[in-house]
């Protein structure tokens, strides 16, 4: 098993990132991860949005999957929760969309409209 | 489901959202069948749905009716001459092998066993725990991992970049298993075809 002791260096590091912010995250991202949305690729949207967090140098969103909502013909659903705003529902988030989802609405601030599932 | 991986993940996701704390995955090669197994320490499944797994229509959903995650994956097993067993035990937990040969040329590829995995420990809050081989190595422990970790959140960049390598490095030889075989039965089964006019 690959060693262990990498990630005290990481859990420091991060523990310092986390002092300048006040230990909080200021979003939070659903990835819906049911049968349907795995077989409409809900795995590569997850690793998108993941490389496009790592590509802009966010650390304070944390990514989770969840079920299934009920609407497969939308997936992949992603979910995008920033501080107290209500909760903005993307579908059909392919790899490309993920990357503007992070760009445009977790970096820029502003709802990707043209993606939201309505 | 387009490869065996995706099946591997839904089999994790289906252990999630019974509300399992640990999940044991397990992967290795029988000869030229691929074997993969789940196994949880969820409640169990309900006796109707224990009764008949695989049954689309036998289902812990409460979304929709039908289940297609553990019949998708009977019928790839079905159509390499595989098999899926499910074992389950009220109150302890259900255990999902799949035994699939790949040297059959319906046979799914593995795809990209260490996305699906990386997917899963980021996506769920689960003891996610990956071995291989028969005796088994444990290749990764996300209990040990989140110990060392604290409060740091597995979706942390530094922190994927960490699961992505330990799975590649303890992924290599099965996958590299996976060349073998393909090589050894699908190129001669192509290259006897007889050429075209």
């Amino acid at each position: 098993m690959k060693s262990l002791d990498e990630l005290r260096k990481i859990r420091d590091q991060v523990r310092q990132e986390l002092e300048l912010r006040s230990g909080r995250y200021r979003a939070k991202v659903v990835v819906c991860m049911g049968t349907c949305g795995i077989a409409a690729g809900a795995r590569e949207t997850m690793k998108a949005l993941l490389d496009a967090l790592a590509a802009h140098q966010v650390t304070d969103v944390a990514v989770v999957a969840a079920g299934c909502r009920g609407f497969c013909e939308q997936e992949p659903l992603v979910e995008v929760q920033v501080g107290e705003a209500p909760a903005v529902t993307y579908g059909h988030v392919d790899a490309a969309a993920a990357a503007r989802i992070v760009a445009e609405h977790l970096v820029g601030g502003r709802t990707v409209q043209d993606l939201v599932f309505r | 489901m387009k490869d065996l991986s995706l099946h591997l993940l839904d089999l994790i996701e289906n252990a999630a959202k019974a509300g399992a704390g640990r999940v044991v995955v397990t992967l290795w090669w029988e000869g030229t069948a691929f074997c993969l197994e789940v196994s949880d320490n969820g409640p169990g499944l309900p006796a109707a749905v224990a009764a008949a797994p695989t049954d689309p229509y036998s289902t812990t959903r409460t979304e929709r009716r039908v289940g297609l995650g553990l019949a998708l994956l009977q019928a790839a097993a079905d159509q390499v001459g595989g098999r899926v067993e499910v074992r389950s035990v009220p109150g302890a937990g259900v255990t999902v092998l799949a035994v699939l040969p790949q040297d059959h040329l319906d046979a799914k590829p593995l795809g990209d066993l260490v996305g699906a995995l990386v997917t899963a420990a980021v996506g769920w809050p689960l003891d996610l725990q990956v071995a291989v081989g028969r005796p088994s190595e444990t290749i990764l422990d996300l209990a040990a991992v989140r110990e060392h970790l604290d409060a740091v959140p597995l979706s942390h960049p530094e922190v994927v970049r960490y699961l992505r390598g330990a799975l590649e490095e303890g992924l290599a030889p099965l996958q590299a298993q996976a060349e073998r075989v393909f090589d050894a039965a699908a190129v001669p089964a192509l290259s006897a075809r007889p050429p075209p006019a």
